[in-house]
């Protein structure tokens, strides 16, 4: 029996008023990949930032459990470490701060909250440099401040390095796919795919199939209008692809 | 004459300063203290708070120095200390390395210029004056190690005033590097008045940083006057740490052709705290060059004022002058004043100036949070990587250590 990581029941959210998530019920299991599919403005970006704990959202209704605690009652800081990790559409820069120099506070944060030791400077490099393979990234890029000048695929794996580095259960990775060219998505999707195990699940948020030929999903589930409104296998992706996204939404304003 | 100007100047006693003591306290007295009125001053009252907390001041206590030597972090890597404005043999060591003077202002005949125009509290430390110290650095030479100053203003007793004063001479060709440190220890309030006068001969080079970590029962206003001349690179960086009150006036004069003068500022006051850097590069000459760049980060209900007088004589041409003052409000009552003034009488030059205010950036904390890193150490990452800019001009490590250690405390309440 596999162990329920993530419960999502009727979760309902909204922004400034306005009414986004409108009861999505979604569970995610230890060493599976779910994709969320949808259109623009369909919820996709409002799910992964609820789940990561912006302020700016509210939650109205239902509950979303990771490892049998309510997430939502958890600082963002505290969801991190308790094994949640947010791969960014848009990461942010900042400058004068490295990854180096923000990684090692947070790797030995999240370490301490998980009962494990601090790690030293010879330690924390050599971890550094075992990750770094594991999506082609280099030293000189984690020095310089985050992502200030960084191209696309850099931010992008940048994001995927550090998923590496805190070693989450839980990974969403929120249109990953978008500004990247067909090999920088290569070595992203290669990235994730060695990061998978049994004891950690993912969930891709993706408006296109593309990266799904590369990151294959166990499930995927069509978000639309703020509900998810079909679930499928990865066939689902495909038709997605060939079909577009009218015919879902004709099928379901007609339901 | 107020009550309190009468109090703060001391008896004239016989020294070899009484000429120069007593034009000072004329000018001073029939000036007066500057109040809310005056345009300089108008957003740092300090004379009605020395008003306040000096009505009953009688004069300086003697100072424990065991107790001092072991309250005063950071004495340690000083090679000269002042209490109160007076030397201290016992808590100073300086084994002064080749190339490098230091005399007594009396031994060297130092006559302080006292002109009207002069800021008040300069002309006040004048009135004051009762000694100092003339660090010379002789022609040619290179110091490596830094010259560390301290000032301890002592209010464990009573309150305190300090009249500090310290002259620095970098003679043709000479390079060093001195940090000026000031401090208190005590509870009552204190007042220091302090005057350093640099000058940089020809292709000197030296950098001057004062650092201000002080109390908030102490109140300072320190006037530091710099005269650059030609192809001479003169290099201050100014970090306040706190203080009930503190203005730094630092003035100056490029008054040489090809001379350069490069001005970084730090401040971080917070609770109800206030710093005020008053800053004047005067260009007089062609071909010289100004960048200036002052960081803020102010809490609490504190305040900050910047202003920064950039003067481009008629002679000046060719001119490069720059200046920037950005600013981080960590809170809702925090607030700054800034005001840039260029006044630009020749008609080749290049002048800029800009100012930023704005919190910190919700984004970049979300996403560090998100990271696993918690509220306050993520204020600590963002504070320190906007205050680096001006930290990473101070070269000597120690000094560098010492200052990045006051900022995160500060930071972390």
């Amino acid at each position: 029996m596999l162990r329920i990581m993530l419960k999502i029941k009727d979760l309902k959210a909204s922004v400034e008023g306005k009414e986004i998530l409108k009861g999505i019920s979604l569970e995610v299991k230890a060493g599976e990949v779910h994709a969320i599919m949808g259109p623009n403005g369909s919820g996709k970006s409002t799910l992964s930032s609820v789940l990561a704990g912006r302020e700016e959202y509210t939650v109205d209704g239902g509950s979303v459990e990771f490892f049998g605690k309510d997430l939502l009652e958890f600082a963002p800081e505290e969801r991190a470490r308790e094994g949640l990790f947010m791969a960014f559409q848009y990461p942010v820069e900042i400058p004068g701060v490295s990854t180096t120099n923000f990684l090692k506070t947070a790797v030995n944060q999240v370490r301490e909250h998980r009962g494990l030791p601090a790690l030293d400077a010879v330690q924390f490099l050599q971890n550094m440099k075992d990750k770094m393979k594991i999506v082609d990234i280099d030293q000189s890029l984690l020095k310089r401040s985050l992502n200030e000048g960084f191209s696309g695929g850099e931010k992008k794996r940048n994001e995927i390095f550090q998923m590496a580095m805190l070693e989450p259960k839980l990974s969403i990775l929120d249109e990953t796919d978008s500004g990247l060219d067909i090999d920088a998505l290569k070595i992203v999707a290669n990235g994730v795919n060695t990061l998978k195990s049994p004891e950690n699940a993912t969930i891709v948020i993706t408006h296109y199939q593309r990266l799904l030929d590369y990151i294959v999903p166990d499930f995927v589930h069509v978000l639309l209008n703020g509900k998810i409104v079909k679930s499928g296998t990865k066939e689902l992706a495909y038709e997605l692809e060939e079909r577009g996204y009218d015919w879902i939404k004709a099928e379901f304003a007609n339901a | 004459m107020t009550e309190v100007l009468e109090r703060l100047l001391q008896k004239p006693e016989d020294n070899s300063f009484s000429s120069v003591r007593e034009q000072a306290s004329l000018l001073i007295k029939e000036k007066g203290l500057p109040d809310k009125k005056n345009e300089e001053y108008k957003y740092t009252p300090i004379s009605r708070i020395l008003e306040k907390s000096f009505a009953n001041y009688t004069g300086n206590k003697q100072s424990q120095l065991d107790v001092l030597r072991t309250k005063i972090p950071g004495l340690s890597m000083a090679q000269m200390v002042f209490v109160n404005g007076q030397f201290s043999e016992e808590l100073s060591h300086c084994p002064c390395p080749i190339g490098m003077e230091v005399s007594t202002l009396e031994d060297k005949n130092y006559s302080a210029s006292v002109e009207a125009n002069a800021d008040e509290y300069a002309l006040l430390n004048a009135s004051n004056l009762n000694g100092g110290t003339i660090i010379t650095f002789k022609k040619g030479a290179v110091i490596e190690p830094l010259i560390a100053i301290v000032h301890i203003t002592d209010s464990s007793k009573n309150q305190a005033v300090a009249y500090p004063r310290v002259v620095i001479r970098a003679e043709e060709n000479a390079q060093a590097s001195v940090v000026e440190l000031f401090t208190g220890y005590g509870d009552a309030a204190s007042f220091t008045n302090a005057v350093t006068e640099i000058s940089c001969a020809n292709r000197s080079m030296l950098t001057y940083i004062k650092i201000g970590n002080e109390n908030d029962n102490q109140l300072h206003v320190g006037n530091t006057n710099v005269d650059v001349a030609g192809n001479a690179v003169f290099t201050s960086i100014t970090a306040n740490f706190g203080g009930q009150m503190v203005r730094n006036n630092l003035r100056i004069a490029l008054h040489e052709s090809y001379s350069e003068a490069h001005l970084f500022g730090l401040y971080m006051p917070d609770n109800k705290e206030h710093i005020d850097n008053h800053t004047v590069v005067d260009h007089q000459m062609p071909n010289c060059e100004s960048n200036e760049l002052y960081k803020g980060i102010l809490n609490g209900s504190s305040t900050g004022v910047f202003n920064g007088k950039i003067f481009v004589q008629q002679d000046a041409q060719k001119t490069n002058a720059f200046q920037s003052n950005k600013n981080i409000l960590l809170s809702d009552n925090a607030a700054i004043n800034t005001k840039p003034q260029l006044e630009i009488w020749a008609d080749d030059v290049k002048c800029s100036h800009g100012c930023t205010t704005g919190k910190l950036d919700n984004e970049q904390l979300f996403y560090l949070k998100s990271r696993g890193i918690d509220e306050s150490s993520a204020k600590v990452l963002l504070v320190t990587a906007f205050a680096n800019e001006v930290l990473e001009q101070i070269k000597d490590e120690k000094v560098r250590v010492y200052v990045q250690n006051l900022l995160h405390k500060k930071i972390e309440g």
